[in-house]
């Protein structure tokens, strides 16, 4: 049989093989037992497709293989800088839009920061950390804690928030950072898990399973966001209140959380240390060659991770008004990996792309919704395989040769 | 090229006997030498002599069984065979080159020089900006001089992975010369070239002796490169040193020969050089 | 102490699981040198294939026990290894040789695949699966409590014993087994000498897959539930032991399987159920952080 036929069959069987028994016999509840339905109609389609794809991918390399290679573009990108600045404008303008939009926006925005801040840790210095949001929590959990029992506004536990998770990423990052990358992810899951358990059954102190709420919201330079009492936002300024305006202000907060969070990631990696993180995650061995303590640079990554993963907790507490562990499993985890994956190891812009899809998909039909994670697993598998760079495949050098001899206030070589 | 070696010059490096394990295998079993600066001094030996495993211990990739390892810094003797690789690199300043390249490929060049002086670069002096700003002139200065010399200015922003293979090689010998050593160790530098990047590299090294004040000790394969550039030689096999001293005197000691080439030479009369002397 | 005997037997037997997920860990790991993570899912996979297997058969009219498990454990343990299969050509293969993030992170985006596919087709509900062996027997009563180990238990710890053996044999003895091994120390050469690497390493994952089948139809008859979230909590464990035992030999799998179940069995019992995961994880930091060989294995040097 011709070589693609076969490919084609086995592949088709295959399908069936797994297709069959999962998606051919589907397990429904019935009154007091289970019982189960039958598509086999659907297990025949899908014989059938990947029967035909793989025809069509088999010919098509076949033809290809004749064909010279593809020429490696020359295009360069559109300049960051002004994609950044476009981005800028148009994200202030979000809340001329509608709440809904302005409530989508805030949470792009907040996964847009949980995105570079990861992005620090896996894609600049290459430790895969898979518990990421055990310090997302742990910045949650601060404005939980220290606004239940010491009455501190939003503004006073933010730093606080990022203190805490700083400090929780060097002491977790202290034991476990010599590892190997599996071995560090897999124990980074561990403590994701860890810290969740905690929060989930340790009663007294998070609230358990149903966390902590009545959490203040941010206020402007101390003036809160209600419709009455001795000093408001509305009551200052001598309009009438309206709960968007609390809204709006909130969008502002993580925005502005987040263009700090860019500058300061954009600026670390343009000095010596972001060198050395981007040194360690090529070479370690080599990194340490130059006399360079690979520990204390891997902690500073961690670290510095951990301290933006606090601030995005913090502000996640404050906008929602309550916190539970629901919100911080290792799905969670996994859904900032997809997006600096999906994004692009060490792209600013990538990542902001990312999120957006990751959060306006869902809302665009419910069918995504529920495929969500479905299609970001399968979305980082294929990103791995053709497009290891991410969706947006860039790396700027931390310095170049022109900033270099104009900083020594020399001629630039011929 | 030969020097004489004054006798009265302190050496660099002196390594006493050095004893490193590995699984029951003695890689390197009671071995002295030492290393003077402005020579060059080479450790060659059959494969598997353990030379890689010399400069492992001496940079701190791996921990002597037993021995003593002491550098010569300003003024006083530093002992080196128990600190973590990048305490000796950074206060014994030994810096290393590595048999299979290792370069931050997807870095550029001239990031690749930068790293190396992380330390110079990122120097605290919080409070002194003319200090920090004078390092980092130093610094700079210090890269675009070797990104001159290597002639790779035009290619300074290009990633270090997609220069030739013996420009790599040379890259990385600037990497490690941009640490500002006391003591240069070089493994395996001519592996892979053609004869024309060989006698590039022969050049920058010899060129590196004579300029700057440090010692090269350097593990090669290529015995042309070897005797041509090394002041003395060292000779390990099995582990053990065998022979010592300049070139001339090292490639016709027959104990260098029979390791060599086996000991099937035993019988034939008058050995011949280990490289002719005619090239 | 009764009581405590019980616990242990229940632990030997929470233990025998875990070891035969943990030896397909260690096996890819000694062969491929990458943790698989999404082998958790794949043992799932197999309880989820076993359940509805159990179903299917129950209403053709099957009702013999022993004709049940023997129809649906081919059935599950093929269905579950073309899983396997599938996804290391999938995930794995093309980024052989990659930089080491990269088969990692696809490692980490087939398990997320997974997990979410089974709870879109089966749905998130955990199900009762009503096919198991009845009865036990009783070893010895004390003060009142009787101590029993189920048939189930019985037929778990004795399956595993026979597949270990197997297994020990067939990596010791047989010229699969040689090729491994040979694998596991240099692939390269491997391939120099002829041996297809491609294949060797996909039917490790294969074996791997049909171990973690038989654990997961096991599971789904003696806990009497099928739930898609345990794939990745029982996964974490696994490779805990396997790590523990010493990543990369068999035995050490089989030894930290049963380690881990027990601690996890007699942590339950006597200290809080609630915490019994993270002791599980705890053990797993701490022997990484401390003794990253484990028990039984060898400590790894990176070549310089």
């Amino acid at each position: 049989m011709h070589p693609i036929l076969r490919d084609a069959s086995l592949a088709a069987l295959l399908s069936v093989a797994l297709t069959a028994p999962l998606i051919g016999v589907q397990m429904i509840d019935v009154n007091g037992g289970v019982t189960f339905a039958t598509h086999l109609d659907l297990v025949v389609y899908a014989a059938a497709a990947v029967f035909l794809g793989r025809l069509a991918f088999g010919w098509m390399r076949a033809l290809r293989s004749d064909r010279k290679p593809p020429q490696p573009s020359k295009r360069r990108g559109p300049n960051a800088t002004a994609v950044g600045l476009i981005g800028i404008v148009l994200a202030a303008a979000v809340p001329l839009t509608n709440s809904y939009y302005i409530d989508i926006g805030t949470t792009v925005l907040i996964y847009v920061m949980l995105g570079w801040g990861l992005n620090l840790v896996v894609g600049v210095a290459g430790l895969l950390d898979l518990g990421y949001a055990a310090f997302y929590a742990v910045g949650a959990y601060t404005v939980g804690l220290l606004s239940t029992w010491f009455g501190f506004s939003f503004w006073a536990c933010l730093p606080l928030a990022g203190l805490f998770a700083a400090a929780f990423g060097v002491l977790l990052g202290l034991p476990i950072l010599r590892l190997r990358g599996d071995y560090l992810a897999i124990v980074t899951l561990g403590f994701g898990e860890i810290v969740r358990i905690v929060l989930l059954n340790w009663a007294a102190v998070t609230g358990g399973p149903n966390g902590i709420g009545n959490l203040p919201r941010p206020s402007f330079f101390g003036l809160p966001f209600a419709r009455s009492g001795p000093e408001t936002f509305a009551g200052f300024f001598g309009i009438h209140y309206a709960p968007t305006q609390r809204v709006i202000f909130q969008y502002y907060v993580i925005l502005l959380l987040a263009l700090a969070t860019n500058v300061l990631v954009c600026w670390l990696r343009r000095r010596p240390i972001g060198r050395a993180w981007e040194a360690l995650r090529e070479d370690e061995i080599a990194v340490r060659a130059m006399g360079i303590n690979p520990t204390r640079v891997k902690l500073s990554a961690f670290g510095t991770g951990a301290m933006l993963a606090g601030f995005a907790g913090a502000f996640f507490a404050a906008r929602q008004g309550f916190i539970s562990p629901e919100s911080f499993t290792f799905s969670e985890s996994a859904t900032i990996l997809a997006i600096v994956v999906l994004g692009g190891m060490g792209s600013q812009v990538g990542i902001v792309l990312a999120a957006l899809v990751l959060v306006v998909l869902p809302e665009i039909g419910r069918s995504f919704a529920e495929y969500r994670m479905l299609l970001f697993g399968a979305g980082m598998i294929a990103i791995m395989v053709w497009r290891p760079g991410g969706l947006v495949r860039t790396r700027s050098p931390s310095i170049q040769l022109r900033q270099m001899t104009a900083r020594l206030g020399l001629q630039p070589a011929a | 090229m030969m020097q004489q070696t004054a006798g009265w010059q302190v050496p660099l490096l002196e390594v006493a006997h050095l004893t490193m394990h590995f699984g029951g295998i003695a890689a390197v079993e009671d071995l002295s030498f030492a290393a003077y600066p402005r020579e060059v001094t080479a450790i060659i030996g059959p494969n598997g002599a353990g030379k890689t495993t010399v400069f492992n211990c001496l940079t701190g990739f791996c921990r002597p069984r037993s021995g003593r390892i002491s550098l010569q810094g300003a003024g006083t003797a530093m002992r080196i065979d128990r600190l973590a690789a990048d305490r000796i690199a950074r206060r014994a300043r030994v810096a290393r080159t590595f048999q299979n390249i290792r370069l931050f490929a997807g870095m550029t060049c001239l990031e690749n020089l930068l790293v190396a002086q992380h330390h110079r670069l990122s120097a605290g002096h919080l409070f002194r900006p003319a200090i920090r700003a004078a390092e980092q002139r130093h610094a700079f200065n210090l890269a675009l001089s070797w990104l001159e010399r290597l002639k790779l200015l035009d290619r300074a922003a290009a990633p270090a992975g997609t220069l030739p293979y013996g420009m790599q090689r040379r890259l990385e010998i600037a990497r490690a010369m941009c640490m500002r050593p006391r003591l240069l160790c070089l493994d395996e530098p001519a592996a892979g070239l053609n004869p024309r990047e060989s006698a590039e590299l022969k050049t920058l090294i010899s060129d590196i002796r004579h300029e700057e004040k440090i010692g090269i000790l350097l593990i090669e394969h290529d015995m042309s490169v070897v005797m041509e550039i090394s002041d003395r030689i060292i000779v390990l096999d099995h582990g053990k040193k065998i022979a010592e001293g300049p070139p001339v005197v090292v490639r016709n000691d027959p104990a260098v020969i029979r390791a060599y080439l086996g000991d099937d030479d035993l019988d034939q009369p008058a050995t011949r050089p280990l490289v002719s002397t005619t090239e | 102490m009764a009581y405590f005997i019980q616990q242990l037997i229940n632990g030997i037997t929470l233990g025998a699981i875990y070891g035969l997920i943990a030896i397909g860990y260690t096996m890819v790991y000694g062969v491929v040198g990458m943790i698989n993570f999404a082998h958790g899912e794949i043992y799932m996979v197999g309880a989820f294939i076993a359940a509805i297997a159990f179903m299917v058969l129950q209403a053709l009219g099957i009702s013999s026990v022993i004709l049940l498990f023997a129809i649906a454990l081919p059935v599950t343990v093929v269905l579950t290894a073309c899983y396997g299969w599938t996804v290391e050509r999938i995930a794995y293969r093309p980024l052989r040789g990659a930089s080491k993030l990269a088969p990692i992170i696809s490692a980490i985006g087939m398990s997320i695949f997974l997990q979410n596919f089974i709870q879109i087709t089966q749905g998130a509900r955990v199900r009762p699966v009503n096919v198991g062996l009845q009865g036990g027997i009783t070893l010895l009563e004390r003060g009142g409590f009787a101590v029993q180990v189920s048939r189930m238990q019985l037929a778990i710890i004795a399956t595993t014993i026979v597949l270990v053996a197997a297994f020990a044999f067939m990596i010791g003895r047989t010229a699969i087994g040689r090729a491994q091994r040979a694998c596991a120390q240099d692939q390269t050469m491997v391939a120099l000498l002829g041996i297809n690497v491609d294949r060797v390493i996909a039917v490790t994952f294969v074996l791997g897959a049909g171990l973690a089948a038989i654990a997961g139809l096991m599971v789904s008859s003696y806990y009497g539930v099928v739930d898609f979230s345990r794939g990745f909590l029982a996964g974490m464990k696994a490779f805990t032991a396997a790590v523990l035992g010493g990543i990369g030999s068999l035995p050490g799998a089989v030894l930290g399987g049963v380690l881990i179940g027990v601690i996890e069995a007699l942590w339950s019992a006597y200290m809080s159920i609630q915490y019994k995961d993270v002791a599980v994880f705890a053990i797993l930091i701490a022997v990484l952080t401390l003794r990253p060989a484990g028990l039984l294995g060898r400590a790894e040097s990176e070549k310089i």
